[in-house]
């Protein structure tokens, strides 16, 4: 062989060692090799840690022998003389007999692979003599040594990030089976889609409202599955979530599966793949159709209850009666020119209605005696703020109700009673119902004096802005009396009666 | 494992049971004469047959096929250029090599686009079958593989079919076809007829499988620095053809072309070194646009190439090397079942005859029956590691007694 052939040969050897990562592959494609290059019928490859001197060893791969290719990765006992620390033609058919339980092979070489392993190449003939073995293989060799330990690495890591990849695995589908088990349980309906609005899944109180089957809904959009309104409106917000990276709550209608328009509460938000990027949403929606109608059932009742107190209070004391039904249309005006929405409004014109609802505990003499009140009558008409409080507190209402009527006769100056808060501390409704009291009060007649003229009322009313009365009230109640011509509602009535007589 | 344990060692003992193979007949294809030799076949007891059909009379299959359907025989067969009869080819007739008993012949189909790897487990998997059928009395089991010549990559099948089966056959294949390469339909069994795939049979531990080529070693080295499968895109870092075409003037003074490219290249095949001083012969056959060269086999890449030229017939000793390996003559009922490189036939022409005479002669007189191929699967040496190999000789017994 002369050097150009021995250095194709080293050249394909080394190309072979080199390709492989996988320690099998490794010394399977080297045997091949080997045997290809050499004639050889069988090769083995053995591991024999504690060195040449040993009797036994791991067949980690055999090829051409099938009855020693069963036994990979077994132990076998090594016959003394087989192994050894150099390159060498053997011929020992006696020591190869006794390893692989036949008499067929009569020659080996011997290809030591620095002390741990070795490779023998079996052959029914001497191998050609032709071959440079000192020149060919020590140089093979050596890179195989580091090969095969580059594969043991290789292994041993690649092995490592599958049991941590199994782990992870493993723990994924626990929580999987776990958030699946909990979208099952929990009586809301839930669903999550990907970024592309595609349905991924959805829980079986969601199939039950809109009566679909999951599998029919994976992988579809909203636009092919629902109404277009609604599924633009979801694809709406699905969108703003997308984009924001905020939860979203919403009400918004929906049609369940027998047309009915019904109410529903949406609770919406991304959630996060493992490299934390958004992955898609996961919503829930409740059917808050009945709950809804509830609440306004409830709604609906306590302003009777309210009503029929105020209706109570009349019975007792018409003029009282008809002071709060004034007192709360002029509130009612005052909040509206200051901006207050109708929820607000709604409340601000209850509280008016009842605001002296603790008169009803003074007796009936002291609030129709047609004469000024002693200093002892006047502290004890002073409780009804409190008195009120007290009928109200308990009743669980929507507006801060008892908590106005406890603080209406607060002055802005903190001289009111029957705390003596004072600013902001004094809600705004009861603000509000102390400037309108004092406004219907001034322009009304009472047992024990003539009402103010229109012009003394307003002048007391500028009077007093900022001392007892919240600046903005007053404002707003000026800019009605005098800009937009407000009249409190009796006021119309008895205008016209003066006119006929 | 425990086949190896059941074979018989003794060679007498395993001749008393190769009383299951028939002498083979040659005969004409037309219906009579096929009727006519399978009724003697038949009344010999013969079950199953192994046909070799030439080219030419690739028409008369079906008639053969629905004949031995007809009468309860098992066929397997391939298709190939011509047939080796009485040391001389010929393009007429067939070869019915009969059996007494149907141990079964593995036909199947491997697409084109399957890796040696799978392919060779798919071939590997119906041999273990044929195994588990086979009688460890009649010893170790040779196994005759016929693969169509169009399949890319028959060298890598035959390196991961010995991964798979080892030792437990010996190792005898022939590629049939076409010689013009064009795909035919080229295997069958008494079924169906199929190109791009693969024959395995089990023939008797007697077949002993002999290959050589007789191709010597020259002094002029080039390197495949570029390959892939059976093509090679460079040598020695430059277009494959121009190189090939360079050394095939400088060396035998023609003028290669494309229009003469196989017709010389059967004269100057490639060689690939191994460590042991051995040659693999690579003949090319195909010359692709973009200057790439198609062999039939691959060639490892980096592999060390020769440009070999084909010895004259009294210059090499194939015949002699073969007949050495063959058994001592053991009776008048052994045929040579002789198997003979196209291209090699190409290369030495009408001398082809005369290298068969040789054979027929150096083997001990034995009968011939054959059929030129398109290449071949066996070991250079007794017992050794089995290799594809182009422009060789691969014999084996055909025992009666």
């Amino acid at each position: 062989m002369n050097r150009d052939q021995l250095l194709a040969v080293l050249y394909d050897l080394a190309l072979t060692i080199g390709h492989e990562v996988r320690l099998d592959a490794l010394l399977t494609k080297v045997l091949q090799r080997l045997m290809f290059h050499t004639g050889s019928p069988a090769g083995l490859a053995l591991h024999h840690p504690e060195g040449a001197a040993t009797d036994y060893a791991t067949l980690l791969k055999a090829i051409g022998d099938h009855a020693l290719q069963q036994r990979a990765g077994e132990r076998i006992a090594i016959p003394a003389g087989l192994l050894g620390k150099n390159i060498a033609p053997l011929d020992k058919a006696e020591l190869l007999a006794s390893l692989t339980g036949h008499d067929r092979y009569r020659f080996c070489l011997r290809l030591p692979v620095e002390q741990r392993y070795t490779i023998l190449l079996l052959g029914l003939a001497p191998l050609s003599d032709n071959i440079p073995y000192d020149h060919v293989f020590p140089p093979v060799l050596a890179n195989l040594s580091r090969a095969i330990q580059l594969c043991q690495d290789s292994e041993r890591l690649a092995e490592a990030k599958e049991k941590e990849h199994r782990a992870m695995q493993a723990q994924l589908t626990r929580s999987q089976i776990f958030s699946r088990a909990l979208l099952n349980a929990i009586p809301v309906a839930a669903f999550y889609k990907d970024t592309h609005g595609r349905y991924l899944g959805a829980n079986p109180k969601f199939c039950e409202l809109l009566a679909v089957k999951e599998e029919d809904i994976v992988g579809h959009t909203a636009d092919e599955l629902w109404p277009k309104d609604l599924a633009a409106f979801y694809q709406h917000s699905d969108r703003q979530i997308l984009e924001s990276r905020r939860p979203l709550n919403l009400e918004h209608a929906y049609r369940n599966p027998e047309g009915e328009e019904r109410l529903a509460l949406y609770a919406k938000n991304v959630f996060y793949d493992e490299k934390h990027e958004v992955a898609g949403l996961i919503g829930t929606f409740i059917d808050i159709t009945e709950r809804r109608d509830a609440e306004a059932r409830l709604k609906q009742s306590l302003i009777q209850t309210i009503n029929a107190l105020s209706s109570a209070m009349a019975h007792r004391d018409m003029s009282t009666a008809s002071h709060e039904k004034r007192v709360s249309d002029l509130a009612v005006a005052i909040g509206r020119e200051m901006g207050l929405d109708d929820q607000r409004l709604e409340g601000l014109g209850l509280a008016a209605m009842v605001h002296d609802i603790g008169l009803i505990q003074i007796p009936s003499e002291i609030l129709t005696r047609p004469r000024r009140l002693t200093v002892e009558e006047f502290d004890l008409l002073k409780l009804h703020s409190e008195a009120g409080y007290e009928i109200l507190k308990d009743i669980d209402l929507p507006w801060p109700i008892a908590r106005i009527i406890l603080q209406h006769h607060e002055n802005h100056d903190g001289s009111g009673y029957p705390n003596g808060v004072r600013g902001d501390d004094i809600l705004l409704e009861a603000q509000i119902i102390h400037v309108a009291d004092s406004m219907e009060a001034m322009l009304s007649h009472r047992p024990f004096r003539r009402h103010l003229e229109f012009n003394q009322a307003i002048n007391e009313l500028k009077r007093c802005r900022g001392v007892w009365y919240a600046p903005e009230p007053v404002d707003a109640c000026l800019k009605l009396f005098l800009e937009k011509g407000y009249q409190l509602p009796d006021h119309v009535k008895k205008s016209l009666q003066a006119a006929t007589l | 494992m425990a086949m190896n344990a059941g074979w018989l060692s003794n060679r007498h003992e395993i001749a008393k049971r190769n009383h299951l193979m028939i002498s083979p007949v040659y005969t004409q294809c037309d219906a009579a004469s096929l009727e006519a030799a399978v009724e003697v076949l038949l009344k010999q007891g013969a079950r199953a047959l192994l046909a070799l059909l030439p080219e030419a009379e690739q028409d008369q299959l079906p008639a053969l096929q629905s004949l031995c359907l007809r009468r309860g025989l098992e066929l397997a067969g391939g298709i190939f250029p011509q047939l080796i009869r009485g040391g001389q080819l010929c393009a007429e007739g067939c070869w019915l090599l009969p059996r007494k008993q149907t141990t079964g012949a593995e036909l199947l189909g491997l697409s084109a686009d399957l890796s040696a790897e799978t392919a060779a487990c798919m071939v590997a998997t119906r041999v273990e079958t044929l195994l588990q059928g086979w009688d460890p009395a009649q010893g170790r089991p040779t196994l005759f593989l016929a693969l169509d010549a169009v399949l890319p990559n028959m060298a890598s099948m035959v390196d991961e079919l010995y991964l798979r089966l080892a030792d437990q056959v010996s190792y005898f294949g022939v590629n049939a076809g076409s010689e013009t390469f064009q795909p035919i339909a080229c295997l069958f069994d008494q079924h169906r007829t199929l190109g791009h795939g693969a024959l395995a049979l089990l023939l008797p531990s007697s077949a002993e499988p002999v290959i050589q080529h007789g191709y010597p070693l020259p002094d002029h080295v080039m390197s495949a620095t570029a390959t892939e499968g059976n093509r090679i895109f460079q040598i020695d870092w430059r277009p494959a053809f121009e190189v090939y075409q360079e050394q095939v003037r400088q060396q035998y003074g023609q003028n290669l072309n494309r229009d003469n490219f196989y017709q010389y290249g059967v004269h100057f095949p490639l060689g690939i070194a191994l460590a042991n001083n051995e040659l693999l012969v690579r003949i090319p056959v195909a010359l692709e646009d973009d200057g790439s060269v198609l062999c039939v086999g691959e060639v490892p890449e980096n592999s060390l190439l020769f440009m070999l030229q084909a010895p004259a017939l009294d210059q090499q000793s194939c015949v002699s090397d073969i007949a050495a390996r063959l058994p001592e003559p053991g009776g008048d009922d052994e045929t040579l079942l002789t198997f003979y490189c196209a291209g090699r036939r190409m290369h030495y022409g009408a001398e082809a005859g005369t290298e068969l005479a040789r054979l027929g002669s150096a083997s001990g007189g034995r009968s011939m029956a054959g059929a030129l191929t398109l290449g071949e699967i066996g070991s250079l040496r007794a017992g050794g590691y089995p290799m594809f190999h182009n422009a060789a000789i691969a014999c084996a017994l055909w025992k009666t007694t």
